[in-house]
């Protein structure tokens, strides 16, 4: 469980300092330098150059512009090589990652917020309202998510602001989640309201609110808990898909779908395979987030 | 068979429900198919008033939504404005090419998730299952994107498969069995993609169900009386840990028409997917509705079939029935 | 007991009968049914029954956990209020919230009745805590740290912060064991003339109530079928019921006499 976390705090750490680690800022371009292939690092006396023109410029560490590591002009440094307007993939990868992650954890909050009032009003009072909850949650579920997605996506205008376009963004994929949450956490609250100590503090004259704050609400942390390690995940998986369907955030914000949606061209595929980096690094990312959760689930179910 | 009826009924209320809500949907929409034309000169506001009173926009939002689930219970899905054609046809096609792609996908990875899941549960601990555990795991964490992405590289780097498509040129002009082999060379890639991206699910449910019975104390009390290991396994165990796969079954099949969207787009099969994709770029709600109906219809009636396969086959539901 | 009783009962009602559904009715169930007494203070009244005779439907409704469908409760002639009665349940370690600490989980009475400000629940917490034996430093300590004797304590504790005049144990006694009961016993008379309470002590263990309480009600069927001064009622039992229970009672400490 320990050395799970600390993977996915290792895997998390570059998204989030992605502002330190990126040697360009995401939508610089070097018009000069499109599909420049990865920069190759060349190290003479243990110490890195890179070669521009037939010179070696060094590769320095805390340049001065608060980033780790750059080059000085006219040489370039691409760890991951360059699109078609000459961008840093490597920066745009970690600043994707930012977005994405951003988008997953955001996301995951509103559906575990939606999650525990549906499931804790459901669980709590019954009857009438836990019967409109739990059809509502029915037919949320009946609905095809990523269809809706994109249905409701084509409902708003598909111009929109970056900042617009990743609140709706987020909104959407989160609105999706809540079934599952709130199914779980009624459950929790179901069994958590027939407690000893629950009907005990009832006889004390406890309201609705105190007992839903102070004994029912901590009950439903571990199922909260885990089902964030599994949404935000999955979360961070539809925000893909919706940039890479050019539904998510527009240019030149990155993203690591609108990034693989570039790499799918013909000739992307045919000449500059380094495209498809930011996939790649989705992967230890989604990874870490499954096993911490698997281990999570497991100790729970102990 | 009062159960069935109730859950008849209920998938019944909740398909209504869902047109409900994806009509309610389409209509909120800010501008329709006309909309683009506002700004257009040579277009006169007048003209575009006349266009949407005559395609019937104009009337009260009840009796629009009855024209339309009517039309719907006709098997008419209306008009798509941007193909200039009814949209039942448009849509046949596509979901015959999704079925197929999605119907292979599932069978070959339930094919592959049954046994592995099985012999996967009974070596707990050992290195098989940790492999395959591992495995799993891994497959899990990787996209169906970068899946389909990684599977074109490789398609256009080698030639060895086609680079998207249904077909091959000229595929009306060639034998039934050369259409066979070019339909399935043609599929091999987003099958593949599918079925990497089910299988690692499917095995963790059934290596989870085995798990279950394999503690359970009827399966102990089985062992303890020297039964057969091959014969509890298949006899006895199997059955007893169908019901979540039933479940599950049920999920996979509801969700034949709704499962594959990205993969179509990444790797350009001709299905529903970029249908829908074109349809909501260009506003055409006809198609977008449609879609998600049927796609709605599909995941009911999965979970359906599932409810009523496992009130066949475990008697403990049957008795509940009163 | 010329004197105004503190508790009385008439009539005291309570109907389990499941709502009309789908146009059956189904049979009338009263789970209690006709229950009338008054017990004075200072008194411990014991309540003994088999089970399914109504005894923690009585006490649930003494301590207003539930409203009764007929009859009424009177505390010295006025209308009973939810602090004048409290309730120990039947197992006092499982009415604690394990994630909070002993002083925490005694003075949650008063703070769900807001009275007081934090520090000053705090010290209401210790003082009942140092009344029914327990450390005061100990206030600081989770609850699962504690025994089920240490439980029973602190459930008395929790339940004297609100400073009821009437105590109901709902077979708090029976899940301890034989010299636990002793103390608590114990305990519960030194609380009993230090504070003026008055108990009622429910048990299936006809023994147990008879080394506490002065008089003894006996319950059947939802009805009160006897209720008679302990002495009176275990030397000659009427009903056949508490004939029953006091033969049962007698073979118990037969088969225990030898050891």
């Amino acid at each position: 469980m320990k050395r799970r976390c600390g993977f996915l705090a290792v895997v998390l750490a570059p998204l989030l300092l992605a502002g330190f680690l990126a040697p360009y800022p995401y939508a610089e371009q070097h018009r000069e330098h499109p599909y420049v292939p990865p920069t190759a690092v060349h190290f003479i006396r243990a110490r890195p150059f890179v070669q521009e023109d037939g010179h070696l410029y060094p590769l320095r560490l805390f340049p001065g512009n608060g980033r780790l590591f750059g080059v000085d002009p006219p040489a370039v440094v691409f760890l991951l090589g360059s699109d078609a307007y000459g961008r840093d993939v490597f920066s745009r990868l970690l600043y994707g990652g930012r977005l994405s992650l951003a988008t997953g954890l955001l996301a995951t909050l509103l559906s575990l917020a939606l999650g525990l009032a549906a499931g804790v009003v459901a669980g709590y009072f019954g009857g009438w309202w836990d019967g409109l909850l739990m059809r509502g949650g029915e037919l949320a579920m009946a609905l095809p998510w990523l269809y809706l997605l994109l249905a409701v996506r084509a409902v708003l205008p598909l111009h929109i602001s970056t900042l617009d376009s990743f609140l709706v963004s987020t909104a959407i994929i989160g609105a999706v989640g809540w079934v599952r949450p709130a199914r779980l956490i009624r459950g929790v609250v179901l069994s958590g309201k027939e407690r000893g100590f629950v009907l005990a503090a009832r006889g004390f004259g406890a309201g609705h609110g105190y007992l839903i704050r102070r004994h029912l609400l901590p009950l439903t942390a571990g199922v909260a808990g885990t089902q964030a390690t599994l949404l935000i995940p999955q979360f961070m998986l539809a925000e893909m898909a919706l940039s890479f369907l050019g539904l998510g955030v527009g240019e030149p914000v990155p993203s690591w779908g609108g990034m693989l949606n570039e790499a799918r061209q013909y000739h992307a595929l045919l000449l500059h395979g380094w495209l498809l980096a930011p996939g790649l690094a989705a992967i230890p990312v989604l990874l870490a987030f499954l096993l911490v959760a698997d281990a999570w689930l497991f100790r729970r179910s102990e | 068979m009062k159960y069935a009826g109730r859950r008849l009924l209920h998938g019944a209320g909740l398909l209504v429900a869902v047109s409900v809500l994806s009509f309610l949907l389409a209509q909120v929409a800010p501008g329709d198919f006309y909309s683009q034309w506002r700004g257009d000169p040579r277009i006169s506001t007048a003209t575009v008033a006349a266009l949407r009173a005559q395609s019937g926009m104009a009337r009260p939002l009840p009796v629009r939504y009855g024209a339309w689930m009517a039309g719907i219970l006709r098997g008419d899905f209306g008009y798509s404005l941007a193909y200039r054609s009814p949209v039942a046809p448009l849509l046949k096609e596509r979901i015959v090419a999704t079925l197929l792609l999605t119907g292979c996908a599932t069978l070959f990875a339930w094919l592959i998730a049954i046994p592995l899941g099985i012999w996967s549960a009974t070596r707990t601990g050992m290195w098989g299952d940790r492999l395959s555990t591992a495995a799993t795991s891994l497959l899990l964490a990787i996209p169906d994107l970068v899946l389909a992405i990684a599977l074109l590289l490789l398609a256009v780097q080698t030639g060895w498969f086609p680079t998207g498509g249904k077909e091959s040129r000229g595929y009306s002009r060639m034998g039934p069995v050369q259409q066979l082999r070019d339909l399935a060379w043609h599929m091999a890639l987003p099958v593949a993609v599918l079925v990497l991206g089910l299988a690692p699910v499917l095995v963790r449910h059934v290596r989870a169900a085995m798990l279950e019975t394999l503690d359970a104390p009827f399966a102990l009390s089985a062992r303890a009386q020297g039964i057969p290991r091959r014969r509890l396994l298949f006899r006895h165990l199997l059955p007893a840990a169908l019901n979540p796969l039933v479940s599950l079954c049920g999920v996979s099949l509801g969700t034949l028409l709704s499962a594959s969207l990205l993969v179509e787009v990444a790797m350009g099969w001709p299905g529903l997917g970029p249908l829908f994709l074109e349809a909501v770029m260009a506003r055409d709600f006809a198609v977008v509705l449609a879609v998600v109906m049927l796609s709605a219809v599909f995941l009911v009636l999965g979970n359906l079939a599932a409810d009523l396969v496992l009130y066949r086959i475990d008697p403990r539901i049957r008795t509940v029935d009163g | 007991m010329e004197a105004e009783p503190l508790l009385s009962v008439r009539n005291l009602g309570r109907n389990y009968t499941a709502r009309r559904r789908w146009g059956k009715s189904a049979p009338e169930r009263w789970a209690i049914r006709g229950v009338s007494f008054e017990l004075g203070r200072e008194q411990t009244l014991g309540l003994v029954g088999p089970s399914g005779a109504g005894k923690s439907t009585l006490a649930r409704c003494l301590a207003l956990f539930e409203m009764p469908d007929s009859g009424e409760i009177l505390l010295q002639g006025r209308p009973l209020r939810r602090c004048d009665v409290q309730l120990i349940p039947q197992q006092p370690a499982a009415s604690f919230n394990p994630r909070f600490t002993a002083g925490e989980a005694v003075a949650e009475p008063l703070a769900i009745q807001k009275r007081g400000n934090r520090a000053m629940r705090w010290e209401a917490a210790r003082r009942a805590m140092d009344r029914v034996g327990l450390p005061m430093h100990a206030a600081a300590r989770p609850v699962m740290e504690f025994s089920g004797g240490e439980h029973q304590r602190l459930a008395i504790a929790r339940a004297l912060t609100l400073e009821p005049a009437l105590l109901i144990l709902d077979e708090s006694l029976s899940a301890l064991d034989t010299s636990a009961q002793c103390q608590v016993l114990d305990l519960l008379r030194a609380l009993q003339a230090e504070l003026d309470l008055t108990y009622i002590l429910i048990s299936h263990d006809l023994a147990l109530v008879e080394r506490m309480a002065g008089e003894i009600a006996v319950m059947d069927e939802g009805r009160m079928v006897e209720h008679r001064p302990s002495w009176e009622l275990v030397a000659a039992p009427r009903h056949a019921t508490t004939q029953r229970l006091v033969q049962a009672a007698l073979a118990l400490s037969a088969e225990e006499a030898p050891r």
